[in-house]
């Protein structure tokens, strides 16, 4: 295979059909998201958005893969991976230790849900291709697993006898390898001819299973090549199970653990798949009948951090796969992440002058900011820095006339320590963010920011990044240098935050509403970023409703009272589900519990909004209905700065 | 050249800078990679993006972004695989449901039962009884053949111009499998083909078909064609009994005009002698591509100044037009076929290589001049 030009744009691990490149893109650090214990134990619902690399995780414990790792013990770039699974048992000294059995279920179950036909025979058949094509998989990865030739030397496999549960007809167990895939090969054969038949479907002559026998059937201890189990551990990962129908995706879920199967089970799918009661249900769900689910966008939620190192690690690893003419390095140094220097001197001087004169007219030659003026205007430092001195020092000021409560010495002069001690590090973020905003200064850009940008989702970081990378492999051949001006950043970053608002529309349910009742939560969290005061510093970038209202949602005894919140709830499942809105369940603060909905970093972008978790201010249940059909207003009482 | 170095020489022949680099040569790798590579009358070693740098650097600077633009915009480049889709889909999807449709009229079935039609007897003697033949190499027949497992290889010819020995060959095998599906000797009016299906892959104006002369006649493939296949002394007459015959051309890509110039003139050619005549096209090219009338100012500008008359032979001048800038009887294609880029379209972009000025597609010159 040729050298991807631009290896961002491989974005889905289905698209990578080379192991090797494969591994050397797989960043080990995700695999934290495994507990060491509990990975490969009874069944696991694994969900996460489009493109949050469910089926790379998947893909990485599949046979093939392992052995292609275990033959590179000497492979720098995948020592660190290697390590990390031999800590979760699934390699060992002696090779893969744990059977991989991948199965997409993406492949026209669905249809059969169209078959004019009984629900029960539908089901049949719906089982009967599963428990068939379950059958092969773990045939072809026993054999992979063993480094055998599938299928002739299927003969030196065994399969014992099903207890407990009858084996379908015409399957007569204990059984070869060969049996097996005979029996299975011909009942697909059967259920496919009569799905493809133009023929009218005869309910008396249609094949399939009432169950899914094929998970006990693939027990450990029953497959056995040449006498002896084929591993240790099986691990059965059915992938794409949001393809299926909502009946069909119950059906399989509520089989599989009524089945108690002692083979773990990954049931990977997107959160779409979930209904809106589920959906909202998401992040707070204990005492399930199965492990609890691995969550993955909700998980990098509360370890962003990791999620931002890991994926400046994808980014290197990416880059090396890269086909240049010469060697490019790491991700991090093309993005430059200051506006330091002399091209910003005059910009930032003549924003200062202009910040400073407003400052003083605000002033307007009373004593009580004397001391902070000219603490301010005694600083040496750079234009940006005296620039931002002056920004941070109109909000303080902002602050100070705005307080609730005045004293009988207002127009004292106030001590500079006050200033000191109030000047801190958010007023400072928030002043960056003003003065991008009122002189036109970029700020989404710089490795950290771009990483952010991602939004726990791995997809949207690749797609962001291979923006970058393009325009990083197009310096050369422009006679440019390779490091990304501030400005370049952040206009490509507003590129894609307009791209993917556009979107929403025509790539998520219910869309036209979901957007509408983003850009009232957008604009309600700009006006109040944007506030003279800069309240909640440097800004909010979401809203929250309480515990309680959720719950109201999730049961629909809200409906009753308030009719248009059942259309909030879908607006709220969706956007959750497509990662348009990061929600954070728990959230404590002013004494109650908080459902934290904070906007997708990407949209932060289209909206100017600053990029930090944490800050959101709170909304009535009842006004992020009335967001869904009337657009935010900003009170005419309240000063705006925009 | 090495990509890198052709990359290089179109980044810089057009001024680009990085942003634009980054907005563009993606797309550029992607269509030459996709198609535009494999263009088979490039000299060895040439490819696509090296071919653009040198086309667009022998126009002035300021007009090499809307040639750029045109290129990214206006080309419609026709890839083996559409050609072979095309091939593939000709048999199926335009002359079987016509011989359907007679049988179905001549036998009393619904045409709407078309399971019922197609495992018909009458239908499987009249799918035998019809004869493909190629109007030229670009009919493909070999892939034709292959594609259509249903069709019986004795019953589809590289040419329509059939010697005596091969007209008596296709009647005799032709007797040969009735008499299978007769389960004896076949009655004497059957041993004929009943419909003739000329194949071929492109057509712009349909001239090469159905060619005008200054005398108000016609000439062309077509039209020796039916006048051997009308005359009582010539051999091909015995393949078909007149009255009973169905004509089919069809073509895998045709314009629009050329439709209309065949379709007229099969009409007033064949109807007085033959059953039926239709024409088909499986790709339609739409009217409104072409240049001539639809062109934007900057291109048009292009068109006209950059040209070496030398190109314009004997062979363009039957087009009627007196130059080839918008290519064979003004039909201002921007159209390039895989193998080779009709003279139908702009000169600008099948120039041959030895022009002054040079095509991006060059065209290989089919009647050489003798030196």
């Amino acid at each position: 295979m040729k050298d991807p030009r631009n290896p961002f744009r491989l974005r889905q691990s289905e698209s990578i059909d080379n192991d090797i490149v494969f591994l050397n893109l797989f960043e080990p650090g995700v695999l934290e998201l495994l507990n060491p214990q509990t990975w490969c134990q009874s069944v696991r619902p694994i969900r996460s958005a489009a493109g949050g690399g469910k089926t790379s995780l998947l893909r990485l414990f599949t046979p093939s893969v392992l052995h292609t790792l275990y033959a590179r013990p000497n492979d720098e770039r995948l020592k660190e991976l290697t390590q990390r699974l031999r800590d979760l048992g699934a390699l060992s000294d002696d090779g893969p230790d744990v059977l991989g059995v991948m199965l997409l279920c993406g492949r026209n179950y669905a249809l059969l849900q169209d078959l004019d036909i009984d629900e029960a025979r539908r089901n049949r058949i719906f089982f009967g291709l599963l428990n068939v094509r379950i059958v092969l998989a773990v045939l072809r990865a026993a054999m992979s697993f063993r480094q055998l030739r599938y299928p002739t030397d299927l003969q030196r496999l065994s399969v014992a006898e099903l207890s407990g549960i009858a084996a379908p007809p015409g399957l007569h167990l204990p059984c070869t390898g060969e049996d097996l895939y005979k029996w299975a090969a011909d009942s697909e054969g059967r259920i496919c001819q009569t799905l493809d038949s133009f023929a009218p479907l005869q309910d008396v002559s249609l094949p399939g299973h009432d169950t899914l026998f094929s998970l006990p059937l693939v027990r450990p201890e029953a497959i056995c090549i040449d006498g002896k189990p084929v591993a240790a551990r099986i691990l059965l990962m059915l992938d794409d199970i949001h393809k299926l129908t909502k009946a069909q995706r119950s059906l399989l879920v509520e089989t599989i653990i009524e089945l108690r199967s002692s083979t773990a089970v990954w049931i990977a799918e997107r959160f779409e798949a979930l209904s809106t009661e589920e959906m909202l249900a998401e992040g707070a769900s204990e005492g399930r009948e199965y492990e609890q689910a691995l969550l993955i966008e909700p998980y990098w939620r509360k370890h962003y951090k990791s999620f931002e190192r890991h994926v400046v690690r994808i980014a290197d690893r990416r880059i090396q796969e890269a086909h240049s003419e010469h060697p490019l390095g790491d991700f991090r140094p093309f993005l430059r992440d200051s506006l330091d220097g002399p091209q910003w001197e005059d910009r930032f001087r003549h924003a200062a002058a202009m910040v400073q004169e407003r400052v003083d007219k605000s002033a307007h030659g009373s004593k009580t900011f004397q001391g902070w003026i000219e603490a301010t205007r005694g600083q040496r430092s750079t234009s940006r820095d005296q620039a931002l001195a002056w920004r941070g020092l109109e909000i303080l000021m902002a602050r100070h006339k705005n307080r609730r409560q005045r004293s009988l010495f207002d127009d004292d002069a106030i001590p500079t320590e006050e200033l000191q001690r109030q000047r801190d590090s958010s007023v400072e973020q928030a002043a960056e963010l003003f003065l991008a905003q009122e002189f036109g200064f970029p700020y989404y850009f710089g490795a950290d920011r771009l990483c952010r940008l991602g939004s726990l989702n791995i997809q949207q970081f690749l797609g962001l990044a291979g923006d970058v990378f393009e325009d990083v492999i197009s310096a050369p051949l422009a006679k440019e240098a390779l490091e990304l001006s501030p400005e370049r950043q952040h206009e490509l970053m507003k590129k894609a935050a307009k791209r993917l608002w556009d979107e929403i529309p025509n790539r998520v349910r219910h869309g036209r509403e979901l957007r509408r009742f983003l850009e009232a939560v957008a604009q309600f969290s700009k006006w109040y970023t944007y506030r003279p005061t800069a309240p909640n510093d440097p800004g909010v970038t979401g809203t929250a409703m309480r515990m309680t209202e959720r719950a109201q949602l999730i049961t629909g005894e809200v409906f009753k009272t308030i009719p248009e919140s059942r259309r909030l709830a879908d607006v709220l499942a969706s956007a959750l589900a497509h990662n348009l809105l990061i929600g954070e369940p728990d959230y404590k603060v002013k004494g109650d519990q908080w459902m934290v909905l904070y906007l997708n970093r990407l949209l932060c972008v289209h909206f100017d909004l600053p990029l930090g978790y944490g800050l959101f201010k709170e909304r009535p249940l009842k006004t992020l209905v009335e967001w869904l059909d009337r657009p935010f207003t900003a009170p005419e009482k309240e000063e705006g700065l925009l | 050249m090495k990509d890198i170095l052709a990359e290089e020489l179109l980044v810089r022949v057009l001024g680009w800078n990085r942003v634009r680099v980054a907005e563009e040569l993606p797309a550029i790798q992607a269509l030459s990679l996709y198609k535009y590579d494999e263009y088979q009358q490039f000299s060895p070693g040439m490819r696509f993006i090296e071919s653009l740098a040198r086309w667009l650097g022998q126009l002035p600077e300021d007009r090499r972004d809307a040639a750029y633009r045109f290129v990214r915009n206006k080309l419609v480049f026709c890839s083996a695989a559409e050609m072979r889709h095309w091939v593939e889909m000709a048999y199926p999807d335009f002359i079987r449901p016509h011989l359907l449709r007679r049988v179905a009229s001549e036998n009393g079935y619904s045409a709407l039962h078309i399971p019922r039609i197609a495992a018909a007897k009458e239908f499987h003697v009249y799918q035998r009884q019809t004869l493909f033949l190629g109007l030229s190499d670009g009919a493909r027949i070999d892939l034709f053949r292959r594609s259509n497992p249903d069709l019986n290889h004795e019953q589809i010819w590289q040419t329509h111009e059939l010697a005596d020995d091969r007209v008596q060959e296709l009647l005799t095998n032709l007797k040969e499998s009735l008499v299978l599906q007769f389960g004896g000797e076949p009655p004497q009016e059957a041993v004929r083909f009943r419909t003739i299906v000329l194949l071929d892959d492109f057509s712009a104006s349909g001239h090469s078909y159905y060619m005008p002369k200054p005398d108000g006649t016609f000439g062309g493939k077509i039209t020796k064609f039916h006048h051997k296949l009308v005359d009582p002394a010539d051999p091909l007459h015995r393949l078909v009994d007149l009255r009973d015959t169905e004509i089919i051309v069809m073509l895998y890509a045709a314009t629009e005009q050329a439709l209309e110039h065949l379709a007229s003139q099969s009409q007033a050619l064949w109807n007085d002698h033959v059953k039926a005549c239709y024409v088909e096209a499986v790709q339609l090219v739409p009217k409104d591509i072409c240049l001539l009338n639809n062109a934007e100012n900057s291109i048009r500008d292009l068109i006209d100044a950059h040209y070496d008359h030398a190109i314009f032979d004997k062979h363009l001048e039957k087009g009627g037009t007196g130059d080839a800038k918008y290519g064979y009887a003004g039909c201002g294609l921007p159209l390039v076929l895989h193998h080779n880029t009709p003279n139908n379209s702009i000169a600008l972009l099948w120039s041959y290589e030895d022009a002054k000025v040079r095509g991006l597609f060059p065209r290989i010159k089919r009647h050489k001049e003798l030196p």
